[in-house]
């Protein structure tokens, strides 16, 4: 198996594909059986994708919008709010399929369907994955996860990233072949040759400051200990949302540095969380997340500093390599999938992302796409919806194949 | 970022690292116990059930079984732990076809995968899920295919596991099977060198048969020239014995005769090698020590002769004291010795320091032995000569036992009847004769079979006057003119009144109105009846009549048929004045 990225920044989404694929097909010299397609909202994608399509007949794409543009090991490609990456998977003994469907009103149904249509795709129904990678509108992550849970079983881990626009304007959308969506579910499974490796982390520790979910609908935690969560949340941050908590309205990006955890799982009698992005106060002072918190479960309050945030990517690669089956010679390249919110809180530090990356991923491939919520499979194997957080799957192949 | 945090991730990497340790030791642990099962068994079946039992906890399904390639390229169970498996067939499709090429297979809903959804509805109920893995040797084509009857039991371990374990498998049959194939390659080797040992051994003794055919065929065709020399030699021999008795006989007459009857005597000896070499030549048979027989024969005259011809030759004797006896005919091993030390000394005629060895023992053989013959198992005593000669070359040994194969110059010293006659002898005393030969030397084994009789003491040499006549009346039956008068004379002499007839007709005519005190019978009369049946018709007339037997040829089934009705002692021509006498007096005396 091989890796090999591509991007482009060309405003023009045909010219953008042309060079981005070209790239590519130079680094593998043959078409690939996969490609990772993450482009910002901006682009005209029905057109990129199009082309894309054209490029590569009968290749599986699947992917989405990335919040202002991509990392690649080449850098941070982003021009005006347009950004193209494609990675691409190079796999002839594997197989890969995608697939794709919209919510409606049943996400987990589609969420069976995409899936169902991308083991069709790589002629494997029935089969289970090495991985799967998702890209969902925002809102039913979770839901998601436990179709796909439900449909193959809880072991196949599960990484994505919920796509993202520029200014959280609702312009973005879902990738798969030449489809684009903007309330759908794509899904990518991956057979691949090689092996796979994953890490699922934040950048965040936890606070002294906790207390019992005890209202919560969905997404939104209307109560922590039976009082306001909204008030409560900026009792615990000293009054860092004093302003919107009498108004109501967003809370993006001030509580970027401190989101909200639930712990997810105990290791070693160390807790590992779940982050909730706390983005808006409701009229009951309710706050609105963006990711779910169980009722009943804890809530805790979670402290990121920028240097956390701009040192984080590399490091939670680092994780995945350092649990990889495989050695770091044997690793081809990565899928990144780097919360939004987290970039455009450290943008001025993107260099440091950029850096840390190539330095861990040395030599390698790989694709940072910026989401607004991230998929992954936590260390004790739960596959979890979170924000705030980096969720990496690594390529790699075994020597004895 | 704070260094807590920093501590918290790493606290938590060294937690995965070590789950990861304890999953990849459990790993290796199943999959030893595995391996060692793979090893331990050969029986398939029993090596996959007890696979399944070790497989079982690693891997934890519910019922496992094994499908084995058959010749059609379709697959069938070979052993399950579930029966409902058991009648399935199975054609491999996608799936299959991966997992055969190497890639395990985690079907998390066997209704989906073509090659389940060809079962019987129940099957895929016990198996809502299934990992597969193929087991591949060179030769057969396994998959192990274990199951679970729930939806998506098995996981991506499971695959990692079952993968490892597939190709460690693979390499632990390969190995094994590369030493069956080995052992099978031996085994065939065996198989191939005992057809071919056996092979050789079919034409070793059709050799050997059409050896001892050969012989026969030349012994008969010797036996019956011996037969006619015989009643010649007859009268050579017997007439100077009978002039001899004449008291009154000239000094020089005297030496004259006993020269002639000497070399008759001689001639008869050679004849009876001849007879010797016939089958079936009469030969006595009594309790026997080869020790004697050697001593009396190396302090023979001839023997003596033989040394003074070729001097070089040492003779060395190593004798066994407790010999066993054996059951045979002096005369014949007497002869066989002297011509086995014959070679023997002509062996060595050029050899520096001639060393010619003759030695007995007791041998016991208690495992058939190839040789020169197959020995078979017993107790034998074994007489063997070497010498420190040439030895023979592998053309000649082959030949050496037939009648008149010799490399010496014909007509001097070799005949090349020497060891066919040793050949005959043993063949009488069925026993066997061996032969080692190299540039060093070559021995002669003569295997004789070993008896517990103990031989009586040697009786006196009878005197005249114990086996004289006393003027009794003697019928001879002699179809031969010169045998009824050597016969009529000899008896004459030992005081019987004899009378003679020319065949078995004439006598039953003469006996109408006669008796005889005593028959002196020819076994083979031509033409006319023979021996047997003449005397036969006599004690129709003369109940219990007595007769002596004598016959130039051989103790035939006929002289045992004559004896069973009666008839005495057996006489070979040319006889003696006191063998004949012996044998009558004895029969007369009965
Ligand atoms: N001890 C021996 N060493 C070497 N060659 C031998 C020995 N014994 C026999 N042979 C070979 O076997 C041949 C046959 O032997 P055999 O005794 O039958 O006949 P012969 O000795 O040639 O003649 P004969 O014994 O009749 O006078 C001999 O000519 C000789 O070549
Ligand atoms: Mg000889």
């Amino acid at each position: 198996m091989k890796l090999a990225s591509g991007w482009s920044t060309n405003p023009d989404p045909a010219k953008a594909s042309d060079e981005a694929f070209e790239m590519i097909l130079k680094k593998l010299g043959a078409l690939p059986h996969l490609m990772f397609i993450h482009s910002s909202s901006d682009y005209d994608n029905e057109a990129l994708l199009a082309r894309l399509g054209y490029l590569a007949p009968g290749v599986p794409l699947q992917g989405g919008t990335s919040c202002m543009g991509v990392i690649t090991e080449e850098g941070f490609h982003t021009g005006d709010g347009l950004g193209l990456g494609i990675l691409g998977l190079f796999d002839p003994d594997g197989s890969y399929g995608v697939g794709i469907a919209r919510q409606g009103g049943d996400p987990a149904k589609a969420a069976a369907s995409a899936l169902s249509q991308a083991l069709e795709q790589a002629g494997r129904p029935g089969e289970l994955p090495a991985a799967i990678v998702m890209t969902s509108c925002p809102g039913h992550e979770e839901i998601t996860i436990s179709a796909i849970e439900a449909y193959l079983g809880a072991t196949v881990p599960i990484l994505g990233g919920t796509s993202a626009d520029n200014d959280m304007s609702g312009r973005w959308q879902q990738f798969c072949n030449n489809s684009v969506f903007h309330d759908g579910i794509s899904i990518a499974v991956l057979f691949t040759s090689g092996d796979v490796s994953y890490s699922f982390h934040s950048g965040y520790e936890p606070t002294h400051h906790s207390g019992e979910a005890t209202r919560v609908s969905g997404r939104i935690l209307h109560e922590i200990n039976g009082m306001p969560a909204a008030a409560v949340y900026n009792e615990w941050t000293d009054g860092l949302i004093g302003e919107t908590l009498r108004h109501g309205g967003s809370l993006v990006p001030a509580t970027t540095f401190s989101p909200l955890g639930h712990p997810v799982g105990h290791v070693g009698g160390i807790s590992y969380y779940k982050l909730s992005y706390p983005v808006a106060v409701l009229p009951d002072k309710g706050l609105e997340l963006f990711a779910e918190i169980q009722q009943g479960g804890e809530v805790v309050l979670m402290k990121g500093t920028p240097d956390s945030l701009a040192s984080r990517a590399g490091r939670v690669v680092k994780a995945a390599i350092d649990a990889a089956p495989f050695t770091h010679d044997n690793t081809e390249g990565a899928l990144v999938l780097f919360c939004a919110g987290c970039m455009l809180a450290v943008q001025d530090r993107m260099d440091q992302i950029v850096s840390g990356l190539k330095n861990i991923l040395k030599n390698k491939t790989f694709l940072c796409s910026f989401t607004l919520g991230e998929q992954g499979c936590f260390i004790g194997g739960e596959n979890r919806h979170g924000n705030l957080m980096i969720a990496t799957l690594l390529f790699g192949h075994i020597e004895a194949d | 970022m704070g260094a807590s945090e920093e501590l918290r991730e790493t606290l938590l990497d060294l937690e995965e690292a070590r789950k990861k340790e304890i999953l990849h030791r459990k790993m290796a642990e199943a999959l030893l116990e595995g391996l060692q099962v793979l090893v331990a068994s050969k029986d398939p079946k029993v090596l996959f059930t007890r696979l399944f039992d070790a497989m079982k906890k690693p891997l934890g399904f519910e019922a496992a079984f094994v499908l084995l390639e058959n010749d059609d390229g379709v697959f069938v169970p070979l052993t399950s732990s579930d029966a409902v498996f058991m009648q399935t067939v199975w054609r491999p499709a996608a799936m299959l076809k991966r997992v055969i090429k190497g890639n395990p297979a985690a079907v998390f809903d066997t209704n989906l995968v073509g090659e389940w959804a060809a079962q019987p509805e129940m099957v895929r109920t016990a198996a809502r899920s299934a990992l597969h893995f193929s087991i591949h040797t060179a030769q057969k084509q396994a998959v192990m295919v274990c199951t679970h009857p729930d939806r998506a039991y098995f996981s991506k371990d499971h695959v990692t596991l079952a993968k490892r374990f597939s190709v460690l498998a693979t390499q632990a049959l390969q190995k094994l099977e590369s030493e069956e194939r080995l052992a099978d390659l031996e085994k065939k080797l065996e198989d191939e060198i005992r057809v071919a040992e056996l092979n050789r051994r079919l034409a070793e003794s059709e050799q050997k048969l059409a050896h001892a055919r050969k012989m026969e065929a030349v012994g008969l065709l010797a036996g019956g020239v011996a037969h006619d020399l015989n009643n010649i030699l007859t009268g050579i021999a017997s007439y100077p014995e009978l002039l001899l008795m004449d008291e009154q006989l000239l000094p020089e007459h005297r030496d004259a005769l006993e020269t002639i009857r000497d070399a008759g005597f001689r001639a008869a000896a050679v004849v009876g090698d001849l007879l010797t070499v016939a089958r079936g030549a009469a030969s006595p048979r009594e309790p026997v020590n080869l020790n004697s027989i050697i001593d009396e024969y190396l302090f023979s005259h001839e023997h003596q002769r033989s040394l003074q011809v070729y001097r070089n030759a040492e003779i060395r004797t190593d004798l066994a004291e407790d010999l066993f006896n054996i059951e045979g005919s002096h005369v014949h091993i007497s002869k066989a010795l002297m011509n086995l030390v014959y070679n023997a000394v002509e062996a060595v005629r050029h050899t520096p320091e001639g060393l010619v060895q003759v030695r007995t023992d007791n041998r016991y053989v208690d495992r058939p032995l190839g040789g020169y013959s197959d020995i078979r198992i017993g107790e034998y005593a074994v007489l063997s000569v070497s010498d420190n000669g040439d030895g023979i070359s592998s053309e000649d040994l082959e030949r050496i036992f037939e009648p008149f194969y010799t490399r010496k110059t014909m007509g001097r010293s070799g005949t090349g009847l020497g060891l066919t006659i040793v050949w005959n002898v043993m063949e009488d005393h069925k026993g066997y004769v061996d032969v080692r030969t190299g540039k060093d030397g070559t021995e002669f084994s003569l295997y004789f079979p070993a008896i517990r009789d103990v031989i009586s003491e040697g009786e006196a040499a009878p005197v005249f006057k114990d086996y004289r006549g006393n003027g009794e009346t003697v019928l001879v039956i002699d179809d031969l003119e010169d045998q009824r008068k050597v016969a009529s004379a000899i008896l004459t002499k030992l005081g019987y009144r004899p009378h003679v007839v020319a065949s078995g007709e004439a006598a039953l005519e003469y006996l109408k109105d006669h008796s005889a005190d005593i028959l002196l019978l020819d076994m083979i009369m031509d033409p006319g009846m023979n021996g047997l049946e003449t005397y036969g018709k006599i004690i129709e007339i003369h109940p219990g009549q007595k007769v002596v037997i004598a016959s130039g040829y051989s103790k035939s089934e006929d002289v045992v048929a004559a004896q069973d009705l009666g008839a005495g002692s057996f006489i070979m021509k040319p006889y003696t004045l006191a063998k004949l006498g012996c044998a009558l007096k004895e029969e007369l005396q009965r």
